[in-house]
This record gives C-alpha cells, sequence and structure tokens, in this order.
C-alpha cells in the first residue's frame, strides 16, 4: 500500500481503520453465516462499535490482560485473534478457540491474555481486576482492562468490584461501553443520574468519558488510564459513548427505537467518519480506502472458508475440560 | 508437590488447627497461595481458623475485605486464572449464596467454556451446618445449591485429618473447591497424619464392619462412630465411610461397601430433598441388590427452627442415627 502525500508512513489511524475494517467484515460475515445456519442464531454483534474495541486494544502490551462481554467479537479481533479460529468456535468445529464448548459469547485466547467474552452481564469487571491483582505479585506492569456495558454499572458485581479495586489500588482499567441499549432498555431507564464517568469518583478512581466512536479519542484517554495503572496509581473508569447499532442479537425483534435515530447514528458510524476524515486531510486515497475493504473481505472470505471445511469438533471432545484433576468420583456419563 | 512441614509429627489437632496448619502448610511451600476474606487479617477470622497467618505472612498475602462476597470470589476466579492460588474466606454458606452467580457461571466453567486455555485454581472456605440456637439463615448448609456443578468441587471433610489433607488437595488442585466446614467440628479433635499428596476425592472408611454401610456426611461423622459404638454391644457391625468429597463423590468406594453389607444408611444435617443422600441411595441402587432400600437419616423439610430446643429436636443424633441403623437390621430381607 502506497501512502499519498500529506499521510506519515505511521500513521496510527489507519492502523485503527485497518482493524475497524476487520472487525466489520468479521461482524457481516458472521451474520450471514448465523443466516445460513452455518453457526448458531443467538449471536451479538458489534457494527457501530468498533471504535471502542481498536482505541481500547492499541493501548496495550502483550502482558497485559482483557475480559470482554456477549458483545466480544470486535474486542477479540481488536485484540489480535484468528478470525478463522473465531468462526470455527461459532462453527462447532475442532479448532475453534474453545474446542466447540464456549461458542460466540467465551470466545478467548491465552496466548494474547485474552481473559474470555463472558454471558453474564457485568461478570467481566471482577475477573479482569483478581487477573490486576496477580499481575501486582508478580511485578512488571502488566495491567487489566475489563470491557463491560452501561447496562453493567447497575449490577452488584460492578459496584463491590469498583470499590475494592480502589481500596487495592489494582492495576485495572474498567471501560464502559456505553452503547445506550440494554436489549430495548434505553440508558434513561438504567442509570440514575445519567452520567457513568461520575460513577467514578464515589469508588475513589479518575472517571473519563469520550466519544466511543473516535477510536484517536478512545486510544489517548486509555493510554492515560493504563499509565495510571502501570505506575500503581490504581484503576480508572473510562465511559465510552457510542451507540447500537446492531440488534441487540440475532434474534431480536426490534421496536422499541426510532429509525430515525438508529439512521442518525449510522451517519455517525465510526469507520464512515474516519474514513471521510483521512480522505479529507489527504492522509489516505479513495485506492487505498478501497484496498482496505478489499483486504478485510478477503481474510473473512478465507476465514468463512476455512471454518466451513474443517472438521465438526468430535464427540469425544465434550466430555473433556471439565476437570484438571482426575477425581475419583468423575465417571462423567456419555451421550448417546 | 510440598515436603513442607510445621514441625509436627502426628498430634492430635483440633479440625480448626487442622485447617490453619494446611493453610501455613501450603503458603510456605508456594508463594501463589494467598488468602482474603472478611476478618481473616489480624482478627483471625470469624471462626479463628487464620489465627496468626497476618503476623507471619503479612498484609499483602493476608487481606482483610469489606462485605463484597460476590467481588471477593469473582477477583479469585480473575486472579487464579491470573497465576496465583487464592483462598477466599466467605464467613457462611448463607452469604457465600451472594457468590453463586460467580461460582456456577464463572469458576465451575473456565475451564470448559475456554476449551481448556483458561482455569480457575480457586477455593472458597466456607462455614456450613446448622446448630441449636442457629435460625433459618445461619443455620442452612445449602450443599445442594453448591454440588452437582460440573466443574466444581465440593469438599466436606468430617474429621481432623480429612481438614489437613483435603484443604492442602484443593489448593494444590487446579479446579476450583466449595470447601465446607462444619461449625460442629471446629472443636472436634482428632489425629492428624502427614499429607501424601494423593487425595483425590477418595471416600474415607473410618471404621470398618460387616453388616450395613454407614455414610455420613461431615458433622454426622463424629455422631456416626459413637452410634457404631452403641451398636457393638448389640451384635450390628457398622461400617462408617466419610465421602469428604461431596462432589464429585467417590461412589465406587460407597458401591463397593454397599455391596458387602446389603444395607445402606446415610446420615447429613441438612434436609434431605435432592441432594448427596438421595443421589448416593439412588447411584447404590442402581448397582448393588441391598438386602432392604437405602435409609436417609435427616431433618425435616423445613427451614432450621430457631429456638435450642426445636433446633435440637431435628438434628440427627447419634442415638437417632442408631435408631435408623436398627430399623434396617430389622426390615425383612
Amino acid at each position: 500500500m502506497r501512502l499519498p502525500p500529506g499521510a506519515s508512513s505511521g500513521d496510527q489511524r489507519i492502523g485503527l481503520l485497518r482493524t475497524m475494517l476487520l472487525i466489520r467484515s468479521f461482524e457481516e460475515t458472521a451474520i450471514d453465516l448465523t443466516r445460513r445456519g452455518v453457526t448458531p442464531a443467538d449471536m451479538h454483534d458489534s457494527i457501530g462499535q468498533e471504535a471502542v474495541a481498536v482505541g481500547v486494544c492499541a493501548a496495550l502490551r502483550p502482558g497485559d490482560y482483557l475480559a470482554s462481554t456477549h458483545r466480544c467479537h470486535g474486542h477479540c479481533i481488536a485484540r489480535g485473534m484468528d478470525p478463522r479460529y473465531m468462526l470455527a468456535e461459532l462453527a462447532g468445529r475442532q479448532q475453534g478457540y474453545c474446542k466447540a464448548k464456549g461458542g460466540s459469547v467465551n470466545l478467548a485466547d491465552r496466548s494474547l491474555n485474552m481473559l474470555g467474552g463472558n454471558n453474564i452481564v457485568g461478570a467481566s469487571v471482577g475477573l479482569a481486576a483478581g487477573a490486576a491483582l496477580a499481575s501486582t505479585f508478580r511485578g512488571g506492569g502488566d495491567v487489566a482492562v475489563a470491557m463491560t456495558t452501561e447496562g453493567a454499572t447497575s449490577t452488584g458485581i460492578f459496584h463491590e468490584t469498583l470499590n475494592l479495586a480502589s481500596l487495592w489500588t489494582l492495576p485495572v482499567v474498567f471501560v464502559v461501553e456505553n452503547n445506550q441499549y440494554s436489549i430495548s432498555t434505553p440508558i434513561r431507564m438504567q442509570v440514575a443520574g445519567g452520567n457513568i464517568a461520575a460513577r467514578a469518583a464515589g469508588y475513589g478512581m479518575p472517571g473519563a468519558a469520550v466519544d466511543g466512536n473516535d477510536p484517536e479519542a478512545v486510544l489517548a484517554v486509555m493510554e492515560t488510564a493504563v499509565d495510571r495503572a502501570r505506575s500503581g496509581g490504581g484503576p480508572s473508569l473510562v465511559e465510552a459513548r457510542t451507540y447500537r447499532i446492531a440488534p441487540h442479537w440475532s434474534g431480536d425483534w426490534g421496536g422499541y427505537r426510532d429509525d430515525a435515530e438508529v439512521d442518525a447514528a449510522r451517519q455517525r458510524d465510526p469507520i464512515k467518519t474516519l474514513s471521510e476524515r483521512l480522505l479529507r486531510e489527504g492522509a489516505i486515497t479513495r485506492e487505498v480506502l478501497d484496498q482496505l475493504r478489499n483486504d478485510a473481505a478477503a481474510t473473512m472470505t478465507k476465514a468463512a472458508e476455512f471454518a466451513q471445511g474443517s472438521p465438526l469438533a468430535d464427540p469425544a471432545e465434550m466430555v473433556t475440560d471439565v476437570y484438571g484433576t482426575k477425581w475419583v468420583g468423575n465417571a462423567v456419563a456419555h451421550v448417546h | 508437590m510440598s515436603t513442607v512441614r510445621s514441625g509436627w509429627g502426628m498430634p492430635s489437632l483440633t479440625f480448626t488447627e487442622a485447617l490453619r496448619h494446611a493453610l501455613r502448610d501450603e503458603m510456605i511451600a508456594d508463594p501463589a497461595v494467598v488468602l482474603w476474606g472478611e476478618d481473616i487479617g489480624r482478627f483471625g477470622g470469624a471462626y479463628g481458623v487464620t489465627k496468626g497467618l497476618y503476623a507471619e505472612f503479612g498484609p499483602l498475602r493476608v487481606r482483610d475485605t469489606p462485605i463484597s462476597e460476590a467481588a471477593m470470589v469473582s477477583f479469585g476466579v480473575g486472579a487464579a486464572m491470573a497465576g496465583l492460588r487464592p483462598v477466599v474466606e466467605v464467613m457462611f454458606t448463607a452469604v457465600l449464596t451472594l457468590a453463586t452467580e460467580v461460582l456456577l457461571n464463572q469458576a465451575a466453567k473456565t475451564r470448559y467454556r475456554t476449551g481448556g486455555q483458561w482455569y480457575a485454581p480457586l477455593t472458597v472456605r466456607a462455614r456450613c451446618g446448622a446448630r441449636p440456637g442457629a435460625g433459618p439463615v445461619t443455620g442452612e448448609s445449602y450443599v445442594n445449591v453448591f454440588s452437582g456443578v460440573p466443574g466444581l468441587v465440593v469438599m466436606a471433610p468430617g474429621t481432623p485429618d480429612g481438614a489437613y489433607r483435603l484443604l492442602r488437595a484443593a489448593i494444590r488442585s487446579d479446579d476450583p473447591v466449595v470447601f465446607l466446614e462444619h461449625g460442629a467440628l471446629y472443636n472436634t479433635r482428632g489425629e492428624v497424619a502427614a499429607e501424601d499428596g494423593g487425595y483425590t476425592g477418595q471416600a474415607r472408611v473410618l471404621r470398618s464392619g460387616r453388616d450395613v454401610t454407614l455414610v455420613a456426611l461431615t458433622a454426622m461423622v463424629p455422631q456416626a462412630l459413637a452410634a457404631a459404638e452403641q451398636l457393638v454391644a448389640e451384635g450390628i457391625d457398622v461400617e462408617v465411610i466419610d465421602p469428604s468429597t461431596i462432589f464429585p463423590c467417590d461412589m465406587e468406594t460407597i458401591s463397593g461397601s454397599a455391596k458387602r453389607t446389603g444395607r445402606l444408611v446415610i446420615a447429613q444435617d441438612w434436609p434431605l430433598f435432592g441432594g448427596i443422600a438421595a443421589e448416593i441411595a439412588a447411584q447404590v441402587h442402581a448397582v448393588a441388590d441391598l438386602r432392604v432400600p437405602a435409609v436417609r437419616i435427616g431433618p425435616p423439610m423445613i427451614p432450621f427452627p430457631s429456638a435450642v430446643h426445636f433446633g435440637r429436636s431435628v438434628l440427627p443424633t447419634a442415638g437417632s442415627i442408631a435408631d435408623g441403623v436398627r430399623s434396617v437390621m430389622l426390615m425383612a430381607g
């Protein structure tokens, strides 16, 4: 790819855009696979929220931990997970990341210190804080990041975790991906006081709200929070404000928000916004932009082919990884 | 496997002392073993189990927490995934329920749902068990709530020796363990043998016998042993088994015994519906031709009543267990 004049060779924005495009293509591919029955119907896509994932992950180094939510695909891609093995997991293949035992919401990759997505809203915050605690014993400054949701800020575990993480000065960053809706419930019915970032002060930690559709802005806020954690300054709360253009999940029958509201959000689509800015500033050409899009599509075509062409996980796999110890009482019954 | 010992031989220890030795020996052997819980630091824990550990190991490895059971256990899962071996003390099982989501969905499933990439070597200790005067919340054990969840281990030793060996095994295991310490056992005393590292859930035959297999859960162990002694005079020879690990339960040892004796009695001190006693009865009946149907002894299906005389009347005793054994001996067959 030849960069046009006016763009620095290290223009991080192109890297951020490239990853956002891959996430978008992944989600579109995954949606297509669910429609064709290759993968199960239950899937939570993150179309429209790509900037949060890429901005957060661009601030991390390899040893840092990441815990994610049920809407984890974008976080996985941004962290560097392989779309082939992600789709293979969704499609119940042996080569899926979780050996066909976790599915879409549990995608994890230990080699990237990616603790996994999670079915339970709010669960990620405690797990990330625990990983941060372990890091303090090791030394070395690794931090943990919890991706969570505005819905999670109403849970008990969110409250307990932020309080205790602050008391123990843990190197953890809590990223609330505020996409404005928990299924059909808008944020004004979820968050008393309407300001999630402001809650940080109540936990004795810094809080910041950021435009979650601007990956550079997210990255800048994250760098501050991660540096703080890494240098022993304790936890932070980052509220990344975005919008859930996607339905809650593939079975969502809608009816709870205006089309006009969703259309307005599409105008603020992070990929659209960044692409137009880069074109305007001469940092990228249309050819290069098209090439980036084609690259993402090609990666996903190959990933879908891989997933569909690889073997289904063997039933013998189903009864493994329940325990590590061979407990004498654990006779796992076989399913016929 | 650690061979570090506290410098004692085969003394007689209380259940509490055995637990404390187990924690200490594991903390000496492995710097990854870290404790947290409410009041476990300078105070030494609500039941005194961790006395002295704060002074010896300091505030980073022995931490007091606020009242946050869900976070306490969740931090435990995350820290365990990231390389520590946390031992979290939750004051009693009625408040362990505040961490039920974390135990059942997070701790139990970490290994399976990540295809074996991550796992959670976490131990969560909690007092369980009724005692007269306890009442409908603190007197509950809720063993059923935590048992039978694939991926989660539930241990409930009945002797000081079991307490020492099982707690060390729980900490060393790479699986998440709910470790139940019945309050009525804390002051019981017994010989504690060297820990040999071979414990993988075996039930313990505490007394060999010919006529009837008597399975006793946690605090029923001393009662069952006393009942067995009472019955010697009547020519009834009772085999007493302490499963020690409730889930996964060593059914092979229990079934093997029941096949030989032909009679099975199970005693627990929490209400009988579902749960380990029912499971043992069902599984043994499936593989063994018993002379008579298995008998389960336990409190009625009521919340535990607070009045002391109520509590005494519903809890099994050595006497009521002996009556249960006599009844199966008398049944035709």
